[in-house]
């Protein structure tokens, strides 16, 4: 068992961030030590845009998170509508005299399928593996089975480079360095879904202030993730606009009287616009702002099925165990329905692990909760690697040679 | 009841084009600091400053009691060492002879070299004028090391006590007044007389700035040794040892058979041109034929002449 680490899930939103500290000890176990949720300054749709800004709330909330603790690894959740995917099928054809597939040739499939080129300026973040394909049929494991030809697809996502490089200066102007970096939706996805789930098929849609991330699962794997520049500031603009009231009032408005539906009785229900009761405070209908609410939701949500219809992977049975919401618009009254409706699937709120803290049972920490997990499993790897070539890697140090990093 | 999850399995990019190899660049890059971490980093720094500062002080603490527990270690092994007394070194950049020396301190052969005092001896040496510095030192294990610095004499002086009674006394480069010790007669036959300045309220001492009337012999003794042989008295009746201030001069008298010259230096221009002038003066003077009195350089670029046969030049 290696010595405990603290470790350091952050997600730098357009309206939060958001940290966790778990302690890992190399079990399965991951203790939850210390935790801040900040308001976000200098983040427009996911993308850092006053690195200043950006910094100094980031440092503020890894402070306050950590308390007595030191941090020793940062693990980050990537959103923005600049992160984008390409699925890529790799192929070898079994080169033993048997038709057997040995290691070989899945390496050679692997290799195939990561070898695209990405334009400058973009980096990959992930290469997530889809499942082997021999002689057209879908195999759990290739590995000494017979066939001719060997088949397995990656959905890669990539992202934009200086942007990522800003993320970097960011974390390390605390001093820190990145260990690794997990997109918004696949770090939600993999914590609210279950693995029949996965297995039947869903999709994961976390709607947060400035974007909405989702993820689609199809047998058990990711086959696309994505990421629309539209999120629950959104509605909020659409209140001021519409509303005529400062961004403050539509905020509240928004968490206090909003639902993502409209209602014929909304009409009959008045609502304060400033809320005071004093002389340029005023009444109007409710259906005034769930109107305007229900027509960005079902916009967002129109958005997410076109993509998935663009990807082809639009087929209601193969979406079986439906739709989970989460992120901090998922507290939106009568959101469920509008997706439901929208989507023409099963739609249903994200729920938390029995056992965690209340104050963690929250969508807005739902992503963070899935960076955490991801660095326990990532944890595990390099325990494993380290176990293995801790005297390599030692005698290599201080040789001065650098171990070739695996490719897959 | 826990949900059942399977391990996702880690899918970050490495290798070709991966932003890993990003994060080897920003490294070199800094990152941008909040003022939170610049708060952190300060408090760090001085958390820092201050346990640096409490170390130091634990471990020079440590270090002198260490030191004091060595030199106390020392002391007793050096008392054991001592041995009764059985020669004592002298080494001087003077002329005080050694018997001279051992007349004046007050050890007696076979006292233990650790009982002698060493603090009194340094006391008696220094109470002799002539020495300027003392070092005393045991050299276990029966030896007495003495080092010593004396004042080098450049003129010499008369004094008459309140008895009447005259001595012969020394003046060094420093204006320390001494009776001469051992010093070679012959050298003292060649140091001039010195006539000091008498203050307001009628003492001739501390004498005023003696560097510069030193630099005055020292210069004409080595550029002009023959002329320095003539020197015999110097006068610092109009020298009060403030070479900046006008009027401050040092008068030298010659003699050479029964004719006496007056030679006046200004304290305040440079001697090694006052000095050529006067060789210049002394041609004129031969090829004249008429013997030099009196000449003053405290003009500067010009010397006020007086001859024997009453002519006044200037030169």
């Amino acid at each position: 068992m290696s010595s405990p680490r603290i470790v350091a899930a952050v997600e730098i939103g357009t309206s939060k961030i958001a940290v966790l500290l778990g302690r890992l000890d190399g079990s399965t176990k991951v203790d939850i030590v210390g935790h801040s949720l900040s308001t976000s300054k200098g983040v427009k749709k996911g993308e850092i845009r006053d690195l200043r800004a950006v910094s100094d709330c980031v440092h503020s909330a890894l402070s306050s998170a950590a308390g007595k603790y030191h941090i020793d690894e940062v693990y980050l959740a990537l959103s923005g509508r600049h992160l984008e995917g390409n699925f890529n099928v790799g192929t070898a054809t079994v080169s033993d005299a048997a038709s057997r597939v040995r290691q070989i040739d899945v390496n050679q499939a692997i290799a195939d399928a990561k070898r695209r080129e990405l334009p400058e300026n973009r980096s990959y973040i992930h290469h997530i593996q889809n499942p082997f394909c021999l002689d057209g049929k879908v195999v759990d494991s290739p590995l000494e089975q017979q066939g001719q030809r060997l088949e397995v697809g990656y959905w890669s996502v990539h992202a934009d480079t200086p942007l990522i490089r800003n993320y970097l200066r960011v974390i390390g102007g605390y001093g820190m360095e990145v260990n690794d970096i997990v997109i918004s939706s696949l770090a939600s996805g993999n914590i609210l879904a279950e693995e029949v789930e996965k297995d039947a098929g869903v999709l994961v849609i976390d709607i947060g202030g400035g974007t909405t991330d989702w993820v689609l699962y199809r047998g058990g794997f990711v086959v696309r993730t994505g990421v629309v520049s539209v999120g629950g500031d959104h509605i909020t603009n659409d209140l001021c606009a519409g509303l005529r009231t400062g961004q403050k009032r539509a905020e509240q408005i928004k968490v206090e009287h909003g639902r993502a539906f409209h209602d014929r009785e909304d009409r009959n229900e008045k609502i304060w616009l400033v809320g005071d009761y004093t002389i340029g405070d005023k009444e109007f209908p409710k259906s005034a702002a769930t109107q305007i609410i229900e027509a960005r939701v079902t916009e967002i949500f129109e958005i997410v099925k076109a993509e998935i219809k663009k990807a082809d992977f639009y087929k209601v049975d193969d979406i079986a165990s439906g739709v989970i919401l989460t992120g901090g618009t998922a507290r939106l009254e009568g959101l469920e329905q509008v997706a439901e409706r929208v989507l023409g699937l099963s739609v249903r709120l994200a729920d938390f692990e029995p056992g965690l803290d209340a104050e963690l049972r929250r969508p807005e920490y739902t992503t963070v909760i899935g960076v955490l997990d991801y660095a326990r499993v990532d944890q595990d790897r390099v325990d494993q690697s380290n176990d293995g070539m801790g005297i390599l890697n030692g005698l290599m140090n201080v040789l001065g040679i650098q171990r070739k990093e695996a490719s897959y | 009841m826990k949900r059942q999850r399977r391990d996702w399995g880690v899918s970050s990019a490495r290798g070709q084009q991966s932003w890993h190899a990003l994060r080897e660049q920003t490294h070199k890059t800094p990152g941008v600091k909040s003022l939170t971490v610049k708060r952190r980093q300060i408090f760090l720094y001085l958390k820092g400053a201050l346990l640096g500062i409490v170390g130091i002080v634990i471990i020079g603490s440590g270090a002198l009691w260490v030191g004091s527990q060595l030199q106390e270690d020392r002391s007793k092994g050096a008392l054991a060492d001592s041995k009764p007394l059985a020669s004592i070194r002298y080494k001087t950049n003077g002329v005080l002879s050694h018997a001279r020396l051992g007349s004046m301190i007050s050890v007696s052969t076979g006292t233990r070299l650790i009982d002698v005092d060493i603090h009194a001896i340094k006391r008696d040496l220094e109470s002799i004028g002539q020495v300027k510095q003392a070092t005393v030192e045991r050299d276990l294990p029966d030896t007495l090391r003495i080092q010593l610095q004396e004042h080098k004499p450049i003129l010499r002086m008369v004094i008459e006590n309140a008895a009447g009674e005259k001595k012969l006394r020394m003046v060094s480069r420093t204006g320390e007044v001494f009776e001469a010790l051992d010093q070679p007669p012959d050298f003292v036959r060649t140091l001039p007389y010195l006539g000091p300045f008498q203050h307001n309220d009628g003492s001739y001492f501390p004498l005023g700035d003696m560097e510069q009337v030193a630099n005055l012999l020292n210069t004409c003794e080595v550029n002009y040794p023959n002329e320095f042989q003539k020197w015999n008295v110097v006068l610092l009746t109009r020298y009060r040892g403030q070479p900046g201030l006008p009027g401050e001069v040092i008068e030298v008298r010659t003699k050479e058979g029964d004719s006496v010259e007056r030679l006046i230096f200004s304290a305040s221009f440079d001697f090694e041109k006052q000095l050529d002038r006067l060789r210049y003066i002394r041609e004129v003077s031969s090829a004249m034929g008429d013997p030099l009195v009196r000449a003053d350089f405290s003009m500067n670029n010009k010397a006020v002449v007086e001859f024997k046969s009453g002519r006044n030049k200037l030169l």
